[in-house]
């Protein structure tokens, strides 16, 4: 918009408030919608297998990390009207970065740990919805790498037990963040295809930020007996007398429970999902 | 007799209010209104048809009404001043009294009774000037030139102390305290009060803290509004500071003055104990003078008049700096004293005077024009540069005029600024009236324009990339494998027996935080506002007199904002020395691992506001007077890319009062009032959330970034190539492997958000009980309906700006704070050669919401604090807040004393004492850090002490000729050295805890950091912070023509 618009835009405000004297939400008296964005850290993906291998089904999800992006201008200044997203699977970075620390690496450079894409519009849809269609490819086909032995002149060094060398591919598509003032991006829905060494699943994924672990040890007093899930974890609201100084992060309209399997906190049902 | 007591009086009175230049111009705004009725002393009827005439010193010509059938008679739009009312009928006698004091914004009954010629016995008239303003439900005080002149106030290291500016004497006003920023009233916060020169807004538009301190040499009088006002005033949640200033008349008169207050006199300083450290400042006062002139006169006689003046103010402020060597037990470890602070020895020949300096400036003219008997017009502007810091002196930071620094750790150049800042304010204003004055238009149009600049020592500004300017500011904290030495940064005597620069662990002069380099954060802003207003006032009769007023104004105001960091980043040296970290820069990342540095930020917000009001002061019968109105405010925030970001419409804002003179004679009044206050959202928040703060930040290896080198502290300490995560290593499921994001963009804003807003009772009475003397009591309650803030229902995870306790932030506390106070007073204005003021507040204020400034940090982002941040910050937040002083107690007396051989004396003394506020216990959050989590629910420490001060004002006066006069000021302040505690270390813990909900002291012994430890208890607390100011002397002479 040319400035002269904006300033005009301006001098119909005033008069838009007194506008709003006679029409309350009347044009001009609503807040702006906010950006398209996602929640920056991690998210727990929950899976619903659609077709390929009946193993498919025994992942029940995974945690990735999101971020988002902003282009830079030809001035060099951040573009705000238009975001990128960007996906990475969370085993897909343990591997490369374990691999990495021993100096072995994916030889295609073209192969990314992420996948990057671009939000549709700057500001959500009619229905909350900001849309991802299509990214980039998340890709790692990392050599194997040898174990190290412990070294004698380090007390406890354990040594490396060895990395057998392994191909991941995340192929997704379709995100939509649900984006209002009360839920920036924090919740979304997608589908993705991972391609485990040649073994390809299609998911309906579902994405809850931020990605809360909610396994406690059974017996309080030895943390290496089994791990159960514990619902506590998950609340939103700081129960300092439990032990809980913070609340979990997770924001306190979604419906969400603690995953027996996957010990993390999960999103009931799907995009928008509130209580 | 009483002109001749006058005129000494006034001569008395110093420049000010002496010269008495006549003020012939008063808008709607601080003027006054004389009411009265007439009846014949024989017959107690009223009568009609007398010719009221009134004049003052303060009116140009005079003023005339004659009596209605009810015998009664009104004069409106009076400036405020001491008035002469004559009442004139053939077949009475002529009657006149003097004394009468208008007051700014009050109606004052002045009932009279005439004596037929042809009345034969003796009737005594007993009548002293009345003094209850029975038009208005309105609380505070009219601080008068009268009361400035024979009073101690404005002490020299108080905020505005320098120029003696108006704000600083708003704190005598019944139930006001001086706060960080200003003056709190009615248990707000400064930065929410209105602060008006001659009709014009001057709060800051960034900040709301008072934008122009003009000087108390061109005030006239200062009306402070604690609560109760009609709907004409608006657009605030605290008080209104009116200022009224000083006008030219038809003789010339000026004056010219000189204040000094020396430091070398100052009273002792109790010293306060803390751990012993290598780098240690000591503070003291240095000098505090002003010197100026200001001259007032007719251009065109009976015409037009103008008014000028010049002042000059010079503030400093002695830091000596020393180093000091740890002492040692035998066996190595450190001495320790009965507090368990560390022991230290200065070491010779390190010690250094560093002076904070701050030179004011301020030009102040006024014109007025009376074209006729039913116009004027008057336009004024005022100019007030100032400068403070660099060449060799530490600055003053502008918002509390406070020195910058308390302690040196670090080279000059990295902790010192230069500030500057220039204000311009400017008003026009034009009153037409019928020639009946019963139809009055009052339009002003004013123009509020400031620059400043925090920018290096060098002068050079951010942006420039030159200078300091252009490096980085550096902080040096290792601490593991052990401290860095003093030797590290500054040449030390080698006697003093410290370690070696590159030393690995130091324990004799250890150093915990050292910085070198540029300065850090700079910035350069310009302000704005114009505003245009005009009010419509109507008086009529219908079923009694009634004085209606209806009016528009527009605000307009624009914050435009430069700032970024000295070379672009601070960099932090990491604990175990081995890396840089960008502790700040702005920047974004416009994919993975693709950093773009910003130098700087600059943003341009504005707001747009509209408001209207319409209300009506109805008196039946001059028995009771009722008060209706409502006003209609709507603010439009935008940020800096031009959008609109933040829509505040629906202000509604209804007032209603009642007042009831029994005596019917307007001695006395009894009245009740209710009121609804908006905010006026300064730009702060759109600057910072509004727009986005992005930052971004990397770790660079000390073996490749050297950033004592200047030129690898902008090469290779900001290469993107080698840079690494700051925190030791990403997660693995972040894209970023190298860079972190620390501030992001805007921040939305709940779509059912509702405009800040308080509400307000207060009701009283008072009781005339001598000329010029009145006695009262009102009890006054006011309480949050809505705040603004930041917050996030997610753990710091995401942000939104909304109401706490509605709408999407509907699972927060409600912002709480309410304040309820019974005030006492009894006011004298001068007359009879004495003054006096007296006033005791019994007060509570109680919540979870301070106001726009956080107190405990002195956080000053108004409406987006930390209080609401997180839900995990609000627990035990609930309590007494820190401006809940239970008893406050002020008595202020000046008596004039006439000597013989025209020499003239006059004393005051003013005498305060205050119970203490509440302290508390806090700890660290484990994310928002030190002192952010209640411990115990608010203010369950022990209260701090009463304080208590007696200041004193005498002056001695000769006058050389009739109109020349010569006066010898001394004020001192805390007479008696009082050095009572005014706050304690609340730090209980340093450690991250939890809050112990429902916990009293008794539970503190079992608390648990939250790795499940004994939580480790601050050796400091509850020890003392501050002990109130020692005693000062100000010396002044002025004379006068």
């Amino acid at each position: 918009m040319k400035e002269g618009m904006v300033m005009s835009a301006k001098y119909f405000s005033i008069l838009g408030s007194l506008g709003c004297l006679a029409v309350a939400g009347a044009i001009g008296c609503s807040q702006p919608a906010p950006k398209c964005t996602t929640g920056r850290g991690p998210f727990t993906v929950t899976y619903t297998a659609k077709g390929g291998a009946a193993a498919c089904g025994d992942v029940k999800g995974e945690v990735y990390g999101l971020q988002d992006y902003n282009a830079a201008k030809a001035d060099g200044s951040p573009d705000l009207e238009h975001a990128s997203v960007a996906v990475q699977n969370d085993n897909l970075g343990y591997y490369a970065d374990t691999a990495g620390s021993f100096g072995v690496e994916d030889t295609d450079k073209t192969h990314a740990w992420y996948a990057l894409g671009a939000f549709a519009t700057g500001e959500p849809e009619d229905d909350d919805f900001c849309r991802v269609p299509t990214l980039s490819v998340a890709e790692q086909n990392l050599p194997a790498v040898p174990a190290v032995e412990p070294d004698p002149t380090v007390p406890d060094d354990p040594g490396f037990p060895g990395q057998d060398a392994i191909h991941l591919k995340y192929e997704w598509k379709n995100l939509a963040f649900y984006v209002t003032p009360a839920a920036l991006g924090t919740q979304f829905a997608g589908e993705v295809t991972v391609t485990t060494d040649g073994q390809a699943c299609n998911y309906e994924a579902v994405g809850l930020y931020p990605a809360v672990s909610c396994g406690v040890p059974e017996k309080p007093d030895d943390p290496n007996s089994a791990m159960v899930p514990d619902e506590r974890a998950c609340n939103a609201a700081p129960d300092p007398e439990n032990g809980y100084a913070t609340g979990s992060g997770i924001n306190p309209d979604f419906p969400v429970k603690c995953d027996p399997d996957l010990l993390l906190c999960v999103l009931v049902g799907r995009p928008p999902a509130l209580k | 007799m009483f002109w001749r007591l006058r005129s000494l009086q006034c001569a008395l009175g110093a420049a000010a209010a002496c010269v008495m230049v006549v003020s012939t111009v008063q808008a709607q705004q601080g003027a006054g209104v004389l009411i009265g009725r007439v009846i014949d002393g024989a017959t107690r009827r009223p009568v009609p048809d007398v010719v009221v005439t009134v004049t003052s010193p303060a009116l140009q010509g005079d003023q005339l009404v004659v009596t209605d059938s009810s015998g009664s008679f009104r004069i409106p739009n009076l400036p405020p001043g001491e008035y002469m009312m004559r009442l004139e009928k053939e077949e009475y006698k002529p009657f006149a009294r003097g004394g009468i004091n208008l007051r700014s914004d009050s109606t004052i009954r002045a009932d009279s009774v005439l004596l037929p010629e042809a009345l034969k016995e003796d009737v005594v008239v007993v009548a002293h000037p009345p003094t209850v303003d029975v038009g208005s439900t309105t609380v505070g005080m009219n601080v008068s030139q009268d009361f400035v002149s024979r009073m101690p106030v404005v002490r020299p290291n108080a905020k505005g102390g320098g120029v003696r500016s108006f704000e600083a004497v708003a704190e005598v006003t019944p139930g006001a305290r001086n706060d960080d920023f200003g003056v709190s009233i009615a248990g707000t916060t400064s930065p929410e009060n209105q602060y008006v020169i001659d009709g014009v807004s001057v709060n800051n538009p960034a900040l709301g803290i008072n934008g122009a301190p003009l000087s108390l040499e061109f005030v006239q009088d200062v009306n402070v509004i604690s609560g109760g006002y009609m709907p004409e005033y608006g657009r605030t949640t605290g008080g209104m500071l009116n200022v009224t200033t000083r006008t030219g008349s038809n003789e010339f008169h000026g004056s010219a003055w000189m204040s000094y207050s020396p430091g070398f006199m100052e009273g002792k300083r109790t010293t306060i104990r803390r751990e012993g450290e290598t780098i240690q400042t000591q503070p003291s006062m240095g000098s505090t003078s002003d010197i100026g002139v200001s001259l007032g006169g007719p251009i065109l006689k009976d015409r037009l008049w103008f008014f000028t003046g010049f002042q000059m103010a010079r503030t400093t402020y002695n830091l000596d700096r020393s180093l000091n060597q740890t002492q040692r037990q035998p066996d190595g470890s450190p001495l320790t004293d009965e507090s368990g602070f560390t022991v230290t020895r200065r070491i010779p020949g390190t010690s250094q005077r560093y002076i904070a300096r701050r030179q004011e400036y301020q030009w102040f003219g006024k014109l007025t024009y009376q074209a006729n008997r039913e116009n004027r017009i008057t336009a004024s502007a005022s100019v007030m540069p100032t400068v403070s810091g660099g060449n060799g002196y530490f600055g003053y930071t502008p918002e509390d005029d406070a020195p910058q620094v308390s302690n040196i750790p670090g080279s000059y150049s990295s902790l010192a600024n230069r500030f500057v800042s220039n204000v311009i304010n400017t008003s026009v204003k034009w009153t037409t009236e019928t020639s009946d004055k019963r139809l009055l238009v009052d339009t002003t149009l004013g123009w509020f324009h400031a620059t400043s600049g925090r920018r290096g020592a060098d002068g050079s500004k951010i942006g420039s990339g030159s200078g300091l300017a252009g490096m980085p500011l550096v902080g040096y904290r290792r601490n593991n494998p052990g401290m860095r030495s003093i030797s590290d940064f500054e040449n030390v005597p080698a006697s003093a027996g410290c370690e070696a620069s590159g030393s690995a662990n130091s324990v004799v002069c250890p150093v915990s935080n050292y910085s070198l380099g540029g300065p850090g954060y700079l910035e350069e802003t310009t302000l704005d506002r114009y505003q245009g207003r005009s009010v419509l006032t109507y008086m009529f009769q219908a079923l009694g007199h009634h004085v209606a007023k209806a009016g528009v104004d527009i605000e307009v105001m624009s914050y435009q904002h430069l700032r970024g960091y000295s070379g672009g980043v601070w960099l932090r040296e990491t604990t175990t020395g081995s890396r840089f970290n960008d502790y700040r820069a702005y920047g974004y990342m416009a994919g993975p691992d693709k950093p773009h540095y910003l130098d700087t930020l600059d943003y341009t917000t504005k707001s747009y506001t509209t408001g209207a009001f319409v209300q009506d002061s109805w008196s039946i019968l001059d028995k009771v007077t009722v008060n209706l109105g409502v006003r209609y405010d709507g603010q439009y925030l935008y940020g800096a890319d031009g959008k609109l970001a933040l829509a505040l419409p629906q202000q509604w804002s209804p007032r209603a009062g009642v007042i009831w003179d029994p005596t019917q004679s307007g001695r006395s009044k009894l009245y009740a009032n209710y009121a609804r206050f908006f905010e006026n959202i300064p730009l702060d928040i759109m600057d910072r959330a509004g727009s986005g703060e992005p930052q971004i930040a990397g770790s660079h290896s000390s073996a490749g970034c050297d950033p004592r080198n200047a030129a690898q502290a902008v090469g290779s300490c900001r290469n993107n190539a080698t840079a690494v995560n700051p925190y030791g290593g990403a997660s693995t499921y972040e894209p970023d492997r190298k860079w972190v994001i620390t501030g992001g963009g805007t921040t939305p804003i709940d779509s059912n958000i509702k405009p800040p807003s308080s509400d307000e009772i207060v009701f009283g009475g008072e009781y005339d009980v001598m000329s010029n003397g009145r006695v009262g009591a009102f009890y006054l309650k006011r309480w949050t309906n809505y705040a603004i803030e930041d917050m996030s229902r997610d753990e710091a995870q995401t942000y939104f700006i909304g109401n706490p306790g509605y709408g999407i932030a509907k699972d927060f506390p409600k912002a709480e704070r309410n304040y309820d106070a019974l005030t006492l007073f009894f006011q004298k204005t001068l007359s009879d050669t004495w003054m006096a003021q007296v006033n005791y507040t019994l007060s509570w204020l109680r919540g979870n919401y301070a106001g726009l400034y956080r107190p405990e940090t002195l956080q000053l982002d108004p409406n987006i604090n930390s209080d609401f941040d997180l839900r995990s910050l609000t627990i035990n937040r609930q309590g007494p807040l820190p401006g809940d002083h239970r008893h406050d107690f002020k008595a202020f007396l000046a008596k004039d004393f006439i000597l013989p051989d025209n020499m003239i004396l006059n004393a005051g003394g003013a005498i305060r004492a205050r119970s203490g506020s509440p302290t508390s216990f806090l700890g660290s959050h484990p994310l928002y850090g030190g002192d952010e989590v209640f411990v115990l629910p608010r203010g369950d420490g022990d209260r701090l002490p009463w304080t208590y001060s007696i200041d004193a004002h005498i002056a001695y006066g000769y006058k050389f000729t009739k109109e020349q006069l010569t006066v010898f000021t001394l004020d001192v302040f805390n007479l008696i050295n009082f050095q009572e505690v005014t706050s304690v270390d609340e730090t209980y813990t340093r450690d991250d805890i939890n809050p112990i909900v429902g916990g009293g002291k008794s539970s503190l012994a079992a608390l648990q950091n939250l790795d499940g430890d004994p939580a480790a208890k601050n050796k400091n607390f509850g020890r003392p912070t501050s002990y109130q100011a020692p005693r000062q002397f100000r010396f002044g002479i002025r004379t006068t023509f």
